[in-house]
């Protein structure tokens, strides 16, 4: 396991797989592979509704695709931020957390992340979110074992010490 | 040390395209949609006939790995190979929308 950069001083990535340079380019090849997608909308047929699956890989297909157009300008334009397009994880938390657990969303598609700083992320995995709840279906719940176990790896690496609380509160 | 210089320490130093697949993606969006198009028509048209990748592969003479190729939405296709496949499955994969030759008549859609 590695952290590699994506976006300089900005967007940085897990990488679990040799196969993939990082985490987030296995999720984008993964979510622009039609063969990908359908076997797993086949998978999850049960939490598609009324929706068929040619109609849900097209919609996910312009997802991604937005999803790419927002991390360029956000990455690339000065004027913009990460922070515009990460949220915390959990809804309830209105103030910020030391390594707070992260997710950037478009209808479906997740990137899930671990803020270090403003404007700093470091992606963890991400997931084609079909339930409401993530503990509800095992690719989501093995999402959030990901941003625990990213969260904890920091702590054991002094990402996060008593120093850098302070630095925050101040 | 401040907290993102000590999350710094353990960024590998390896560089990533990833940047670089996402604007290559952007510039060929155009013909990769209807590549995926294609991909997800093929992909049904099999399911829907009880077909295998292989079976497509044999009727076609191609090998499985090249239909594998196909269906995953990357390829660009000729138009020899779309009528190939539309043979082999059956189907009609593009319909030319054809330009009115008299104002306001509609014109017809594309069945991808």
């Amino acid at each position: 396991m590695k952290i590699v950069p994506i976006f300089a001083k900005k967007l940085y990535s897990f990488c679990y797989n040799e196969e993939y340079e990082s985490e987030l380019e296995r999720l984008l090849d993964c979510w622009t592979d039609i063969t990908y997608l359908f076997n797993f909308l086949e998978e999850n047929k049960s939490d598609l509704g009324s929706r068929t699956i040619s109609e849900m890989t097209i919609d996910i297909l312009e997802d991604v695709d937005y999803i790419e157009d927002r991390l360029i300008q956000l990455c690339s334009d000065d004027n913009e931020n990460l922070d515009f397009f990460f949220k915390s994880l959990y809804n309830q938390e209105y103030q910020f957390i030391p390594l707070s657990k992260q997710k950037g969303r478009k209808d479906y598609l997740r990137l899930y992340a671990i803020r270090i700083d403003c404007n700093c992320y470091v992606i963890t995995g991400g997931a084609i979110k079909l339930t409401r709840i993530m503990e509800e279906r095992s690719h989501t719940l093995l999402e959030l074992q990901k941003l625990e176990n990213a969260r904890l790896y920091f702590k054991m690496h002094g990402v996060f010490d008593s120093d850098s609380f302070n630095e925050f509160i101040y | 040390m401040t907290n993102k210089e000590k999350f710094l320490t353990l960024v590998s130093e390896q560089n990533t395209s990833t940047i670089l697949n996402i604007h290559a993606r952007m510039e060929n969006r155009s013909w990769l949609k209807h590549s995926q198009k294609i991909a997800l028509k093929v992909l049904a048209t099999l399911k829907e006939q009880g077909l295998s990748q292989k079976d497509l592969a044999e009727r076609m003479q191609v090998s499985p790995q090249i239909i594998n190729r196909w269906v995953k939405g990357q390829e660009n296709f000729t138009l020899e190979t779309i009528g190939k496949i539309e043979k082999a499955l059956g189907i009609q994969i593009f319909t030319i929308v054809e330009t009115a030759t008299t104002s306001n008549l509609p014109g017809r859609k594309s069945v991808l």
